[in-house]
């Protein structure tokens, strides 16, 4: 049992931890932005994405909304990972902040004329980028800030386990 | 000599000219001094009229009087021991300063001042003026104990001990202030709450220098917080004594300040703020629902009418399902204002119902929610709409368990509106994102504010929207770091 926990608090931090805030950030900010969209705060087809896969069942009404937080969710996973890998040892909120704008960036300036679902920053109105963007950001607060959060608490208790046993 | 320094004389006669030049003695009519011979020495006894319970003293002085009678068999011990052994009270201390002895005595004890003895006695015959714990007007429950903290620290620790009679819950007392000299309490039970934490709080404690504080545990608060003008409250207080209870076994630290029926919890997150006795005294299920019913009256004090002027203001946003929304009559008056002026006239009547006497309040109330409404209809000065929805933000702000959140709720919606009626939808969204990082970077004693939402801990969240049963419930909640995490000490 005491072996058990020692192992469990030395090892690194775990993906798995980062995995959980994307699963969850994907789910609660995917619903935000469904309901942005149905009040037209952000005037494109948020879910357009969908359409790429072929079943028919999926393009329209409540299926779709679905597929779309479901397609969402997926992503932030692999978000959360991004910044896992290169940004948990961030200490300010403004970070995660950056970061959310950042993963903003990537899809409506970089991605977008690679997909024609999804508009271009530019030709943006402006109540749709001002609230994709708050969105980004928030999301990317949620994202960063727990991973980092989560890291400096496992460095916390790392730092008292080993002066534990330095002193044991 | 400094006179902080100041030794009791020999001479009880010395003592007087000093007492009359620190302590008022002799100008202030509320001092007084009762002077005996007793064993053939001149005895003093100090005091102040009014902290005191004169029966007490009675019985001490007729114990002391009746010395006389079988003092020859007693020659070879000196009087003052005598007089010290025959003082019929558990609590007597030993003091040799003056201003030590004034302090004592300004508390409400008296100060026995034997000759040819440089010490002063002190027996606490305290007895303050004070009420009776009743139910606190702020929390109240169906169920439920209904003794609440009052005015007098020594009653609020003794209710709180009457919970939890753990050896290691401390109460470590401390005085605050120059001159007022106020008994603040901080309490923690050892092996659950943080050291750190305690630690923090005793030096910021100590820290502060004001003569006075008569606004009590809210001039602790702002020291020890140091909120500047953040409307949000990073301490939670209670009036209650169970909740103080529950949450010393969480780990929190407790401040008692003299004075003051309510007591500090530390640290208090947004989410602290939302919770309420009553959900604890129902079922789980029964708790969970008011628990998410109350969240929603919470998002509405705070979103619903920023929300609503948006969606009059700009029609072509709505959904086909709710094209019914927004005003149908034309308006005199731009919704906005309508809706700053209703928020106001609602304040007003809060602010006037506070300090006004119950019979007159509740008539007030009528005139305000019948007549002024209707009028206010008639006259064309407000759309039907705006009296709903201010309305009902109105009740979401009283379903808000912490006074201190809903009216820091209200200036973030009072932010917003205003947002709204000048940038439309960027406004909206760009004020919502501005109040949640606000919030977010926040920190309440090194606890993030809106932690367990930010930053994200599922296991604690779900504690937050479920309200979960006693005996399922193993741990304590992590964020104030406890020593002891298990609740259930061998159910681990």
């Amino acid at each position: 049992m005491e072996r058990g926990k020692a192992k469990e608090t030395e090892a690194s931090f775990p993906l798995s931890y980062a995995l959980t805030i994307g699963l969850f950030g994907g789910i609660i900010w995917s619903v935000v932005a469904q309901l942005a969209a149905y009040f037209h705060f952000m005037t494109f087809d948020i879910n357009a994405i969908v359409e790429y896969v072929n079943i028919p069942k999926l393009h329209s009404g409540f299926y779709k909304v679905l597929a779309g937080i479901i397609f969402h969710t997926i992503l932030s996973l692999i978000v959360a990972a991004a910044y896992y890998f290169f940004l948990k040892q961030s200490k300010t909120i403004w970070t995660s902040i950056l970061f959310g704008i950042g993963v903003w960036a990537v899809f409506f300036i970089l991605l977008s004329p690679l997909f024609p679902s999804l508009p271009f920053w530019l030709e943006m109105s402006r109540d749709t980028l001002s609230t994709s963007l708050s969105l980004f950001a928030l999301y990317g607060l949620f994202i960063g800030y727990s991973i980092s959060y989560g890291y400096e608490r496992h460095l916390l208790k790392e730092k008292r386990m080993n002066w534990g046993n330095a002193n044991g | 000599m400094k006179d902080e320094q100041l030794k009791i004389p020999k001479d009880p006669e010395k003592l007087d000219k000093l007492m009359e030049e620190k302590m008022s003695l002799g100008t202030s009519f509320d001092a007084g001094v009762r002077r005996f011979t007793i064993l053939g020495k001149k005895v003093h006894i100090y005091y102040i009229n009014g902290l005191c319970d004169s029966l007490f003293i009675i019985g001490i002085l007729s114990q002391l009087t009746q010395l006389q009678l079988h003092e020859k068999e007693q020659k070879s011990i000196r009087p003052a021991r005598v007089i010290e052994n025959h003082l019929v009270h558990q609590s007597v201390e030993h003091v040799d300063k003056v201003q030590d002895a004034i302090d004592q005595v300004l508390s409400g004890l008296i100060a026995v001042v034997v000759e040819g003895d440089e010490q002063a006695l002190i027996v606490d015959v305290r007895s303050y003026p004070g009420r009776q714990p009743e139910e606190p007007d702020t929390e109240k429950v169906v169920r439920g104990s209904r003794d609440g903290y009052v005015e007098n620290i020594i009653i609020n620790t003794a209710l709180t001990r009457r919970r939890i009679r753990d050896g290691r819950l401390r109460f470590e007392m401390n005085r605050v202030g120059d001159r007022s000299k106020t008994d603040v309490a901080i309490g923690y039970i050892e092996g659950i709450a943080d050291p750190n934490l305690v630690k923090i709080v005793r030096k910021e404690l100590s820290s502060i220098e004001i003569d006075g504080i008569p606004m009590a545990d809210k001039t602790i608060e702002e020291f020890i917080v140091k909120q500047g003008f953040n409307p949000y409250p990073i301490v939670r207080y209670t009036e209650r004594a169970d909740i103080g209870a529950a949450h010393l076994l969480e780990g929190h630290v407790l401040l008692f300040v003299d004075t003051s029926p309510s007591v500090i919890i530390l640290p208090a997150t947004f989410f602290h703020h939302m919770q309420h006795a009553e959900e604890y005294r129902q079922s789980p299920a029964v708790g969970t629902f008011v628990r998410w019913v109350r969240f929603i009256g919470v998002i509405a004090s705070l979103f619903l009418l920023p929300f609503w002027l948006l969606l009059a203001s700009q029609t072509e946003l709505l959904p086909d399902a709710l094209k019914f929304i927004g005003p149908n009559e034309e308006t005199n008056i731009p919704l906005a204002l309508q809706i700053i002026i209703a928020d106001a006239g609602i304040e007003f009547l809060r602010i006037a119902a506070i300090h006004t006497p119950t019979p007159l309040s509740t008539a007030m109330g009528l005139i305000a929610a019948v007549l002024i409404g209707q009028i206010a209809i008639d006259v064309g000065l407000f759309v039907p709409e705006v009296i709903l929805y201010a309305s009902l933000a109105a009740i979401g702000t009283y379903a808000t368990p912490s006074y201190e959140v809903s009216i820091a709720n209200k200036l973030a919606r009072i932010f917003i509106i205003l947002a709204v009626s000048f940038f439309k939808v960027p406004g909206f969204v760009i004020a919502t994102a501005l109040v949640i990082i606000y919030l977010a970077r926040m920190r309440a004693l090194n606890t993030p504010y809106l932690w367990p939402l930010l930053p994200f801990d599922p296991k604690a969240f779900s504690q937050v929207f479920v309200r979960r049963a006693i005996p399922g419930s193993k741990m304590r909640p992590s964020i104030v770091h406890p020593e002891d995490p298990y609740r259930q000490p061998n159910g681990k």
